[in-house]
């Protein structure tokens, strides 16, 4: 019913509910993470969770915001608000309280009109943001790990370029499980038979596999079948090559290469893939393409990409445990699984993650 | 009287019925997550409902009759051990032994299955059922902990009593710490039923009722009906009186999985099964067939093209193929040959060793193992050779791959397991009575075109094998399509090249021999290395190096780690030079 | 030959294909727009289907949209043995009848959970959830007792009917939903044997079974 009178605003940024362990919380925090596809704040402010924290994403004037979901007059939710007809702030639905895009509160209207501003300590818990390849960002620490993925295709492409806006969607598993998933060469043949796998060629080659400044590279052909989804010639063999680059922690362009049927035009799509961790068990999926395959339309990218996404889902949703072992010895890896491998190591050797408990 | 720990007992997890051909039964004891399955040979695996691999469900694989196949990379795990068979990702690599699903108990009686952790516990026996004459009645899944189940029970057993009508006097008792029997008395007739409770977790569990003897035909769906209706209305009011006072709990213990099948060392070459020698029979002239049956517990499982050690009577130790098939695993099956120039080997198995006697067997290695991914598969079997290739065409011929496996022996009176050959028939090529020079000009004709993904299998006589690998090599087959295994029983196992392995803490000093993994050598040493891919990818089995230059072969470590050269993967990097000192 | 206005994550179209490749009818997808152009919601598409809904079939100029209408009519129409709709016998058609007005229940729970979570429909989550366990639990049952007399579908007979396919995918791809089967053994044995029918064809989530023995 209440809260004791020694309890303060708000004790610590982690927060008390969250499943993930409080050490990887804090390390995660300093990612930068998806948090809205720019289009989502067209018609005014949205919610997100990241990481287990409630959130508003915001447009104002002065460029995309985020802050916790939460005004600190009254605790309503400013994400049933809306921005300020000058465009400048985001207003609360509840007493009209401005906020400005640093967070600072700008205006309180039952206050009369010539009473002094209100005061500098009077701002959101504001979190950096960053609005790159459609996409907002946020980064809950001061200091970001890590920059944001270096994707400059992504940010400027010629005419030949279709881009295709996936639907965000949101799975029930780890952002580690989706992302080596994403990652992972030897499922193609077994999981995705109704859209590019290839059941006859279950064989994963010694690949490319590289530490980078910003994560892995990995490089491998495989042969793909395309079983005529955008056209009517039917099942055939196809020799496409990909490139992976994953930037720690969650995020993806995997380069698909091949030539058309003609062998003549040599053509060129980019997946990009990044997961969200909303709460310990809870992704979601942020993707974009881009194709300059001539003819591609963005129905039936968006639509063949959804269908591959709604083979993996299932698989990957009933991963146990649903947490990504970092103890190597806990699940059994083999040649193909080496990005994989790597991955798990880094995120010890390099970040920290899954560092064991302290023993009081 | 405490309460026995739920733990140290068998509890039921299925019904006879749910395990039908091909299917995995999803089930949950004591907060572990079951797949149950059937295999074709009327065996039942309760296993951990895990892929070893990335931890996709089991229940969610496919059950071919003798594997379940993993649906996310296409692992495929053995009826009976749980062993990982094969990897399509690596299709010329034999699974390392120890990658092995854990399994549980599973036991048959009142027509359920009953599981557990315990090596010792056994299912209940109860004055109050008889063990072939039972009615398995439908099992009820509640949202409430066990002990509320078992208490409800017992407050409404009056509910709970016979189909016939409400003249019965009615009595419940506990059958042990997890049943309730119910008795309902009308004059001389007596009905009873047992009601086990099969705890899931903290928060619920199943009621699995048993009713004692076979109802007449007629009364059996009224039966079945009016008890499903009771269990119902039971249901219901359990769990709506334990509303929200029900907190999850864990369960108090977790469950065990049991071991390995064969405790020792799992590696090296000292014996490591004993077996019996259930069937000795002659299958071709001069050709002595045996089957082998473990003394206790299950026989290891084996990959096709897998042989074992037999330590024979007379002390020799011969290495003799599998011929078994996927779907045989009660027992190995081998054949022999006697062989006119015999140093001992097969003349001992074939003159001094009888049904009955005791033989010591090493586990299954498997230097020949078969890719399940070609687009073509040719067998070439020579005489005696026929062996490792039978349990090829057998596993090919059960996943419906093609194949052909070509036969060569003297005369029909030569060939070996008639009785396998026979449901082979659409991919078996006999050859009979063909002269060396005859011999080489059908391999030709089997040979001569060679298409993309085509591998071809050869075991027989050294000068076959050699023949079909020139004349293969000749009609364009690429060496690694070409797979052999040299038949000879009479061979010693290793050859004798070395390095020297000092052992800074214990001061010991032991010799790796060529075809040997450090690995397995510091284990036949008593060394306790833990290992998990044993392809030197996941550095479960890594040794710090303190002397000594390397021969990685991993792929696990960066260049650097590489460089600095104070660490080594045990599973298959070497030393460089003649000797290394590690810390261990 | 049939047009199927058709989107293949739609478990209402996916129906439409089972049945149509068990029945082995060509028929030809037009694919509808769902994503980004809400195709089916647009001026264009109403004149079709008013409700705005997929699938809907024009065979030869008769359109006709529901899913659960379609199934009757494709399975009066295209089944030349009569018995994935038995017209002729009136229980069988009674509790075909039954069973498919059952399934607009597990479409409205189970299929609405999975809608949810993978194309972010405003549904009520744990409400469709709790719904579709009270929905498989009858099921389960049922099927348990069809089981115990030698019965391996929805309705009684020796073969299947359209309301193994109308309730099918509604089960199969409850776990995308949230739903577990784990108390639903009998259910899970049922979507294996519809797995095996002769032409059946699979949508994305739903794992592959082993052949039956021979
Ligand atoms: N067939 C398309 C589709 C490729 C595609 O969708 N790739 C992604 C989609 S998820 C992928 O392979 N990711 C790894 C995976 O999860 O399968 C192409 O290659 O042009
Ligand atoms: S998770 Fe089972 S094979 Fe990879
Ligand atoms: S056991 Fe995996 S690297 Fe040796
Ligand atoms: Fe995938």
């Amino acid at each position: 019913m209440y809260l004791a009178t020694d309890q303060e605003r708000s004790s610590t940024e982690y927060p008390a509910w969250s499943q993930i362990r409080e050490s990887d919380w804090h390390i995660l925090a300093g990612f930068w993470h998806p948090v809205a596809f720019s289009t989502e704040l067209e018609d005014g402010p949205v919610a997100a969770t990241l990481l287990d924290v409630d959130l508003v994403v915001y447009r104002t004037s002065e460029g995309v915001a985020v802050a916790k979901d939460l005004c600190i007059h009254r605790g309503s939710r400013l994400s049933g608000g809306w921005i300020s007809d000058d465009g400048a702030c985001i207003v609360c639905p509840y007493h009209g309280l401005h906020y400005d895009s640093s967070g600072q509160c700008t205006l309180i209207p039952a206050n009369e009109p010539d009473s002094a501003p209100p005061p500098k300590t009077m701002r959101l818990v504001s979190y950096l943001a960053a609005e790159r390849y459609g996409i907002v960002w946020a980064c809950m620490k001061p200091e970001p790990l890590r920059p944001l993925p270096e994707w400059p295709h992504l940010d400027e492409y010629g005419p030949e370029w279709l881009r295709i806006q996936i639907p965000k969607g949101t799975w029930a598993a780890t952002a580690s499980r989706h992302c080596e998933n994403f990652n992972d060469i030897a499922h193609i043949s077994w999981v995705h038979m109704q859209t590019f796998g290839n059941r006859a060629r279950p064989v994963v080659p010694d690949y490319t596999l590289e530490q980078t400044d910003y994560g892995l590279y990995m490089a491998l052909p495989y042969i793909e079948v395309e079983r005529g989804f955008n056209d009517d010639l039917g099942e055939r063999e196809r020799e496409v090559f990909y490139r992976h680059h994953l930037t720690y922690p969650f995020a993806t362009d995997l380069r698909v290469d091949y030539y058309e049927d003609d062998g003549e035009s040599f053509v060129t799509s980019h997946f990009f893939d990044i997961g969200s961790p909303v709460s310990a068990r809870t992704t979601d999926i942020y993707q974009v393409s881009l194709t300059n395959i001539p003819g591609a339309t963005v129905e039936d990218y968006a639509e063949y990409q959804l269908v591959t996404n709604s083979e993996d889902i299932v698989i990957v949703e009933s991963q146990r445990p649903e947490e990504v072992p970092l103890n190597l010895a806990a699940e059994t890896h083999i040649r193909a699984d080496r990005l994989s491998v790597r991955y798990r190591r880094d995120l010890v050797e390099m970040f920290g993650l899954g560092s064991p408990e302290m023993v009081a | 009287m405490t309460a026995p720990e739920p733990g140290s007992l068998l509890h039921p997890v299925a019904s006879c019925a749910d395990l039908v051909p091909r299917h995995v039964v999803k089930a949950r004891l004591l907060g572990q997550d079951l797949a149950v399955w059937r295999a074709d040979d009327g065996f039942i695996n309760v296993w951990a409902d895990r892929c070893i691999h990335r931890g996709v469900r089991l229940t969610v694989a496919a059950n071919d009759g003798a594997e379940l196949v993993c649906p996310y990379h296409g692992w495929r795990y053995s009826n009976r051990s749980g062993n990982c068979a094969y990897m399509p990702a690596h299709p010329s690599d034999a699974p390392p032994r120890r990658l092995r699903v854990p399994a549980f108990r599973s036991e048959e009686r009142y027509g359920l299955i009953w599981s557990g952790g315990s090596p010792e516990a056994e299912p209940p026996r109860l004055p109050h059922l008889e063990a072939d004459d039972t009615l398995v009645l439908r099992a009820l899944p509640v949202n409430v902990p066990p002990d509320l189940a078992l208490q409800g029970l017992h407050e409404c057993s009056y509910q709970l009593g016979p189909a016939a009508g409400d003249a019965a006097s009615i009595s419940c008792d506990s059958a042990g710490p997890f049943a309730v029997a119910v008795t309902a008395r009308t004059g001389s007739t007596e009905e009873i039923v047992v009601h086990f409770v099969q705890p899931v977790d903290g928060g619920r569990c199943v009621i699995r009722p048993v009713m004692r003897g076979t109802p007449a035909a007629g009364r059996r769906l009224s039966i079945l009906r009016h008890h499903a209706r009771q269990l119902e209305e039971l249901r219901a009011r359990l769990e709506s009186s334990a509303g929200s006072r029900v907190t999850v709990r864990g369960p108090s213990t977790a469950l065990e999985p049991l071991p390995r099948p064969s405790t020792t060392a799992a590696s090296g070459r000292a014996p490591q099964l004993e077996v019996s020698v259930a069937r000795k029979w002659l299958t071709a002239e001069g050709i002595a067939a045996f089957e082998l049956a473990p003394m206790s517990g299950q026989l290891p499982s084996f990959q096709p093209g897998a042989h074992v050690d037999v330590h024979l009577p007379n002390g020799l130790v011969r290495q003799y193929s599998l011929t078994n098939g996927p779907g045989l695993t009660s027992v190995y099956r081998l054949g022999v040959k006697l062989e006119p120039d015999s140093r001992g080997g097969s003349r001992c198995m074939h003159d001094s060793v009888h049904e009955g006697d005791t033989l010591q067997l090493s586990e299954p290695h498997n230097n020949f193992p078969l890719r399940r991914d070609a687009a073509r598969t040719v067998l070439i079997a020579g005489g005696i050779g026929v062996t490792p290739l039978l349990a090829m065409a057998q596993t090919l011929e059960r996943q419906e791959l093609a194949y052909e496996l070509h036969y060569f022996a003297q005369s029909d009176d030569h060939l070996a397991f008639g009785e396998v050959l026979e449901p082979l028939s659409t991919g078996l090529v006999k050859h009979l009575g063909l002269s060396p020079d005859q011999t080489a000009d059908e391999i030709e004709k089997i040979t001569h075109d060679y298409g993309a993904a085509s591998h071809l299998y050869v075991c027989g006589p050294g000068p076959m094998i050699e023949a079909t690998r020139a004349i293969a090599g000749g009609s364009g087959w690429p060496d690694d399509a070409v797979h052999f295994e040299y038949f000879k029983n009479e061979s010693e196992l290793h050859d004798t090249s070395t390095f020297e392995v000092r052992l800074a803490r214990t001061g010991r000093t032991l010799m790796v021999g060529a075809g040997i993994s450090l690995l397995d050598s510091l284990r036949d040493a008593g060394v306790d290395m833990p290992s998990s891919c044993e392809q030197g990818v996941c550095g479960t089995c890594m040794a710090t190096v303190l002397e000594g230059q390397l021969d990685h072969q991993d792929v696990f470590f960066n260049d650097s780690e590489r460089a600095a050269g104070n660490q080594m993967l045990t599973c298959v990097s070497r030393a460089a030079g003649e000797r290394i000192v590690l810390d261990l | 030959m049939i047009k199927l206005y058709d989107y293949l994550l739609s478990v209402n179209c996916y129906k439409q294909r089972l049945l149509l490749s068990i029945l082995d009818v060509p028929y030809e997808r037009v694919d509808i727009d769902f994503y980004p152009g809400w195709e089916h919601k647009g001026a264009e598409f109403r004149k079709i289907n008013p409700l705005g809904h997929i699938p809907v079939i024009d065979d030869d100029g008769y359109v006709l949209w529901d899913a659960h209408a379609i199934l009757v009519y494709l399975a009066s129409k295209y089944d030349p043995t009569g018995s994935w709709y038995p017209v002729s016998d009136p229980r069988r058609l009674g509790e075909v009848a039954s069973w498919m007005l059952f399934a607009e229940g597990t479409t409205n729970t189970a299929s609405a959970a999975r809608l949810h979570v993978s194309l972010d429909y405003d549904f009520d989550l744990e409400a469709c959830q709790a719904g579709a366990h009270r929905l498989f639990r009858v099921l389960d049952e049922h099927l348990w007792f069809q089981e115990q007399q030698g019965q391996e579908w929805v309705a009684s007979g020796e073969s299947p009917t359209v309301a193994d396919i109308a309730l099918f995918p509604d089960v199969a791809l409850s776990e995308d939903g949230g739903i577990s089967r784990l108390d639903y053994p009998a259910l899970r044995r049922w979507t294996e044997r519809v797995q095996r029918l002769p032409g059946f064809i699979d949508m994305p989530g739903i794992f592959p079974v082993a052949k039956a023995p021979a």
